[in-house]
């Protein structure tokens, strides 16, 4: 295990201690407003050198208090809050949201829907996982690959727009369903565009695992080893970028996951360079589960009928693109829920960055940052 | 439909290693997909620190925590809260119904100066110390043995539980647009002796 002392078990209460002896380094405070975070979030790192030794994460400088707000909604006007939990996994809140709702009260979801879903499930990975390779390349300075990723993964805004009518907030789910269909002219439009994306996405591909200046930034950068994953408990990309398969959608079958034929990406190298290839591999994985979904998409209904919402409890899972989402609802019979609460994938991640950035170099920190995705606005809420 | 074997397996370890630590038994749900579902009532809260060791033993994973209070009356506050955790794919619910200070244990301004006390479960599951630090200050919880009670979220100056004192914008706005505010404003803008009234009827008349 890491000797890293950033963590909290062993961090002085309040964290404001301060070493004034330039032999023993000095403290280099990282935000919350920093040119290299998307979002703010406050890092006290402790350096020696140029070398990282202690890193210490401030949180809260977003906080919405949506929770709160969504115990003053009913359970259908919740569906929109979710939706603006965090833009880039917008699909996977409201998603997991109805699940958790449909736990509770049983409600079979029609088999087209489940499609649709997964479906909307995996455009929504697609364009999330471009993003995030598209700014490694951005922090390392390979500007002509930062644009290509993006101009590549504009395809996949083009696409959201088309089926959905909008590129971010796709608005596809509802309690018992979904509220958006498709149909053949819509599927050959976006299958043509897969196609267009996968070839582009197989290049990126290769560039990633085999480009030198990529692999001389990233190969060896921000280690976490499969032991570390599994003490902190981290999910998603970060996990199978250090060898674990662990995956919502095989480990919890929900939508049409059970049907569609897919491999749980992983890579061994537990690094930087790792977690970019899974999302890379992963996005390649992603558009195979689209096509499937066009392809053997049933006929029927799109939305259950609904009966009324009992009192109770209930928990729903998904696999986000950063990683296991989980939706757990408590209502006491009336359209108002009891409590409504959210853990998102990034939320695990944080931690694990005390060890990643162990003994780093200090202009490696936005890169191991950008490499477990992070969302604030998730984690804060 | 089928339920993954993993999930029948773990569920199978957890009634065999579980219920004489929780002291109660495991009640079992599934989803449409099959998918298995694990319930625990605790007694009490001391009872976790008896059962956190054991969970860590079958190697379940902590999802999340979920402080609420479970009645939702402002007169009467309670908290419960809910440990979800994974083992396979089987989800584990465990909730600790935690007990209130006494009313009469109040300063002199009447406050109530206890805190609902649960046991910190950080020993055993490392990544429960976020969640641990985020209902402490979120619901004014007190964990005991937490290795790094410190805020998550909110800066020190808070008191703990502030945000269930916070009025929504939308209400504050509601007010604010309401006629007696509205006159009351123009009132102090306009020449003493003259009124809203007054100023309003000269505008329709104009």
């Amino acid at each position: 295990m890491s000797t890293l002392t950033h963590t909290p078990h062993d961090q002085h209460h309040g964290g404001d201690h301060v070493n004034t002896d330039p032999r023993a380094g000095f403290t280099l405070p990282i935000g919350p407003l920093h040119v290299a975070l998307e979002e703010p979030m406050y890092f006290r790192v402790h350096v020696e050198g140029e070398t990282v030794k202690q890193v210490d994460i401030t949180a809260g400088h977003v906080h919405r208090g949506m929770e709160a707000l969504a115990l003053r909604r009913n359970l259908f006007q919740n569906i929109v809050l979710t939706e603006r939990v965090c833009s880039l996994c917008s699909n996977s809140h409201p998603f997991t949201y109805c699940m958790a709702v449909e736990n509770l009260a049983g409600i079979v979801v029609p088999e087209r829907a489940r499609y649709l879903r997964s479906m909307a499930e995996e455009i929504k990975r697609i364009a999330s996982h471009l993003f995030n390779v598209a700014i490694l390349a951005h922090i390392i300075g390979f500007k002509s690959l930062f644009m290509h990723v993006m101009e590549v993964r504009e395809i996949m805004q083009d696409i959201k727009e088309t089926v959905y009518g909008n590129r971010m907030d796709l608005a596809a789910n509802c309690i018992g369903g979904v509220k958006y269909n498709v149909d053949a002219d819509l599927l050959t439009f976006l299958t043509r565009n897969l196609d267009r994306v996968q070839k582009h996405v197989e290049e990126i591909y290769n560039i990633y695992r085999n480009d030198s200046m990529v692999r001389g930034r990233t190969v060896g950068v921000g280690v976490l080893s499969p032991e570390n994953a599994l003490e902190y408990a981290v999910v998603g990309p970060v996990a199978r970028g250090s060898g674990l398969a662990v995956d919502i959608r095989k480990d919890v079958p929900h939508a049409a996951y059970p049907r569609l034929a897919f491999d749980v990406i992983t890579e061994p190298g537990c690094d930087v360079h790792s977690r970019a290839l899974v999302r890379l591999r992963e996005a390649l994985e992603s558009i195979s589960l689209v096509r499937q979904c066009a392809r053997d998409l049933p006929g029927g209904d799109t939305v259950a009928r609904l009966p009324e919402i009992p009192a109770g409890e209930a928990v729903a899972r998904s696999e986000a693109p950063r990683g296991e989402l989980i939706y757990f609802l408590r209502t006491d019979g009336t359209d108002v829920p009891n409590r409504l609460k959210w853990r998102v994938p990034s939320y695990m991640n944080w931690d694990a960055l005390g060890v990643m950035m162990h003994d780093c170099k200090v202009s490696d920190v936005p890169l191991i940052v950008n490499s477990i995705d992070p969302c604030i606005s998730c984690t804060e809420r | 439909m089928l339920t993954r074997p993993a999930q029948l397996q773990a569920k199978a370890l957890l009634d065999q290693r579980l219920p004489d630590a929780a002291g109660a038994d495991i009640s079992w749900t599934e989803d449409a997909h099959g998918n298995i579902y694990g319930w625990i009532m605790l007694d009490n809260a001391p009872r976790l620190a008896e059962l956190a060791p054991a969970m860590a033993r079958c190697r379940l994973r902590l999802c999340t925590m979920t402080a609420y209070d479970p009645e939702r009356d402002p007169a009467n506050p309670q908290r419960a809260i809910a440990y979800h955790f994974d083992l396979d794919g089987l989800t584990l619910t465990v909730t600790v119904p935690l007990v209130m200070p006494p009313a009469d244990d109040a300063d002199e301004n009447g406050d109530v100066t206890g805190k609902p006390e649960v046991p910190s479960i950080t020993p055993w599951f490392r990544n429960a110390d976020w969640n641990e630090r985020e209902f402490m200050e979120m619901y004014d919880i007190a964990v005991t043995g937490h290795p790094n009670p410190r805020r998550l979220f909110l800066d020190e100056r808070l008191d703990a539980g502030i945000m269930g004192q916070m009025i929504p914008l939308s209400t504050m706005m509601n007010g604010a647009s309401t006629q007696d505010l509205w006159e009351r404003i123009m009132s102090a803008k306009l020449p003493e002796g003259t009124t809203v009234a007054t100023v309003t009827d000269e505008e329709t008349q104009a």
